[in-house]
């Protein structure tokens, strides 16, 4: 029998992905999601679905209008109701994503959010999963092999953001319910090159396309892990038609993950065969790109600083080279994931960032409701 | 047809070892101040500057020297040009060549503190032919070299070189470079403070001392216009600069840890220490030697510094000494020389 779902973060870089696959598989049923009042984001919702399937959005889709920062999430109780009799799965997505958000506003969303899922999950009569969205990202300033655990103490973070979500999954993990946590690599847009919300790094991209970006922190072997929506949307969906096994998976490159020199590489030759020849931004150490972010703090750029802003929350990260164990992910997929071809995917991704109209530079999208 | 690597070290060790005729060295260097200066805080009293006194000194920057009405550009270019032929021990009727560098069109005009009207007839009095006549060079030829902002003069010296070797009978070259920014200029370009000078260079065939080893140069046309690339012009220097300079050394089979003194701009320190880094070269081979902080004069930092690593006699002979400069256009150079 189908399962009905629970869905946050339709909206969001993933959402319209993770929803279209939900809707186009038989094993769910009608697919509820949170969304904050107004039909605006219901068109923008059924817009992107219907890109995705390249038809109209099925009926499935109902809207529930609530709000992640409210307790009970802020839902009418006749909602509630319904969706507890009725919800076997929740796939909780929802998260603000703003790398520099203060510390405050990101747990307000990420953590007490989450928590405000989990408390809503632990009254579904029948709940079969609770699948969380998490990041790799959580693994913080670790080096090395990361496996699918759930570390005991925190590490370090590079920001208040990978913070949160380990937060957050020490909620999911302890709150007693049938649990799947899924920490995702960067997911940098569909198979066909769209992206449907701009995040760190393809602003990064677009930096190095007008040759803005002089030096990058790391070594040459620095593994960049990324995936492609569709491939997260894809294992989401699989995961979500399982059963919660309190298990925590890496939906990443892992050992397939490209090398900072060769990602640089690719996407400076890539710019030179479209008629753009910058410079391959330098590999440079953490004391030299110490002072070189220091020096354009000094002098006051206006436009070297905004770039510095909006890749400092990623770059940094390239500092603390890792590999994602998984074994996990493949486990529940069924066999190794399914990677796309990294250098058609990054292709088709340069293509649709730089060709996309520039609006007014703001910080990397907030994903929540 | 590709040469083995045999076949290239056997050619740059041949090539160390060229006779008399095909050795070029810089027989004369000299660089002139005007005399008239201003501290930081006195530019920013006058809105001559963008950044605050704070952050430029933190930059090494100390003051601007400026030509007032007394000293004109062309008034330092002879100064310049007569302690360089001195510095050579060349009398003026030896000279073969008269190369004139300036960045800034203005600057390659003679004009007269008289002047009051200007004339079209103005732009042809080249201040190539004044000083020629000015130092007596009865027997050289003139002309000059432009475009190229701060790196101009290495231009200057690239061609000298150039043309004393493809004619043996010329045997030196004068080059003089001057620049001046306009009266009432900001004096800060860049996040550097900007000083008005003058300098000179014999260049000779046959001569031992900066012995020319090398010479490298990246142009990019997409950086043509400062004032609307400048965020672009700021980030490329780094990359461009490291390449320009790796090439430099590739080329003569040599590595950073071989240069044993970089002649630097006056550029703020900062990006002088992050190069360096860059490009492996230890800190401490930077040249500052005694010169005073004269912030960056356009065309003329690395001759300064030069003049005086010359007559401090602290540095050993051949000792490779790296000179190194952007400038707008863009042009990245790199030049190598041994003591």
């Amino acid at each position: 029998m189908a399962r009905d779902v629970f869905l946050t973060g339709a909206t969001g870089a993933l959402g319209p992905h993770v929803l279209a696959r939900l809707l186009g598989d038989e094993r769910f049923g009608t697919v509820y999601t949170l969304l904050r009042p107004g039909p605006q984001r219901l068109q923008e919702v059924r817009g992107a679905v219907s890109r995705l399937l390249a038809k109209e959005s099925p009926d499935r889709i109902v809207p529930v209008a609530g709000d992640l920062d409210l307790p009970a999430l802020g839902l009418a109780r006749g909602d509630r109701d319904l969706l507890m009799r009725r919800v076997q799965v929740v796939v909780h997505l929802a998260a603000d994503t703003r790398f520099g958000a203060a510390p405050s506003t990101l747990s307000r969303t990420n953590v007490q959010g989450t928590r405000h899922v989990l408390r809503f999950a632990a009254g579904c009569r029948d709940l079969r999963q609770f699948l969380f969205a998490s990041t790799t990202c959580v693994a913080g300033t670790r080096t090395g092999v990361i496996p699918e655990e759930l570390a005991h103490e925190p590490p370090e973070f590079v920001n208040a953001y990978e913070a949160s979500k380990w937060e957050a999954e020490r909620a999911v993990f302890r709150s007693g319910l049938p649990f799947r946590i899924a920490r995702l690599s960067t997911c940098i847009g569909d198979d066909g090159g769209y992206v449907h919300r701009l995040g760190a790094f393809h602003h990064a991209l677009r930096w190095i396309g007008r040759g803005l970006i002089p030096m990058v922190p790391g070594t040459d072997a620095t593994p960049v892990d990324f995936v492609s929506t569709d491939l997260a949307a894809q294992w989401l969906a699989e995961a979500a038609a399982r059963e919660g096994s309190g298990e925590i998976c890496h939906v990443a490159a892992g050992r397939h993950a490209v090398s900072l020199r060769a990602l640089l590489d690719f996407v400076v030759e890539r710019l030179a065969s479209r008629g753009r020849v910058v410079e391959r931004p330098l590999i440079v150490d953490r004391e030299t790109f110490r002072m070189f972010r220091t020096s354009v703090e000094r002098c006051g750029d206006a436009l070297l600083r905004r770039v510095l802003e909006t890749s400092d929350t990623f770059l940094p990260s390239l500092l603390w080279p890792r590999v994602y164990r998984t074994e996990n992910a493949e486990r529940c997929w069924g066999g190794p994931l399914p990677h796309p071809n990294w250098g058609t995917l990054l292709e088709r991704i340069i293509d649709s960032v730089l060709n996309r109209p520039r609006t007014v530079s703001r910080p990397p999208e907030a994903s929540h409701v | 047809m590709h040469e083995s690597p045999q076949d290239t070290t056997k050619n740059r060790e041949a090539a160390r070892r060229l006779p008399p005729t095909r050795t070029v060295g810089l027989s004369g260097v000299a660089g002139v101040l005007p005399s008239r200066h201003h501290d930081l805080p006195a530019l920013a009293h006058a809105q001559l500057l963008r950044s605050s006194p704070e952050a430029l000194s933190e930059f090494g920057f100390e003051r601007a020297h400026v030509c007032d009405g007394s000293q004109t550009t062309c008034d330092l270019a002879l100064h310049a040009a007569n302690a360089a032929l001195r510095d050579a021990g060349l009398r003026p009727e030896e000279v073969d060549l008269l190369i004139w560098a300036s960045a800034r069109p203005e600057n390659h005009l003679r004009v007269t503190a008289r002047d009051e009207r200007p004339h079209f007839m103005d732009g042809f009095r080249y201040a190539a032919g004044w000083l020629q006549e000015e130092l007596g060079l009865h027997n050289a030829e003139t002309l000059a070299v432009a475009q190229q902002g701060c790196s101009t003069m290495f231009s200057a010296l690239r061609v000298a070189r150039s043309l004393l070797l493809a004619e043996p009978r010329r045997r030196h070259a004068l080059c003089v470079g001057v620049d001046a920014l306009p009266a009432g200029a900001p004096r800060e370009i860049a996040y550097n403070v900007i000083s008005d000078a003058a300098c000179a260079v014999v260049v000779s065939r046959g001569c031992g001392t900066e012995r020319w080893l090398g010479y490298r140069q990246i142009s990019r046309g997409s950086c043509w216009d400062p004032a609307s690339k400048e965020p672009e012009i700021l980030a490329a220097y780094f990359p461009v600069a490291k390449r320009v300079i790796e090439e430099l050394l590739d080329e003569q089979g040599l590595g950073p840890a071989d240069i044993d003194v970089v002649v630097p701009t006056g550029v703020n320190h900062a990006s002088w220490d992050i190069l360096l880094r860059i490009v492996g070269i230890p800190r401490e081979r930077l040249y500052r030697g005694s010169v005073e902080p004269f912030g960056h004069t356009i065309l003329a930092d690395n001759f300064l510094y030069l003049e005086d690593l010359r007559r401090s006699g602290r540095v050993p002979h051949g000792a490779k000494l790296l000179l190194f400069t952007y400038g707008f256009g863009s042009s990245w150079c790199a030049l190598l020389l041994e003591h």
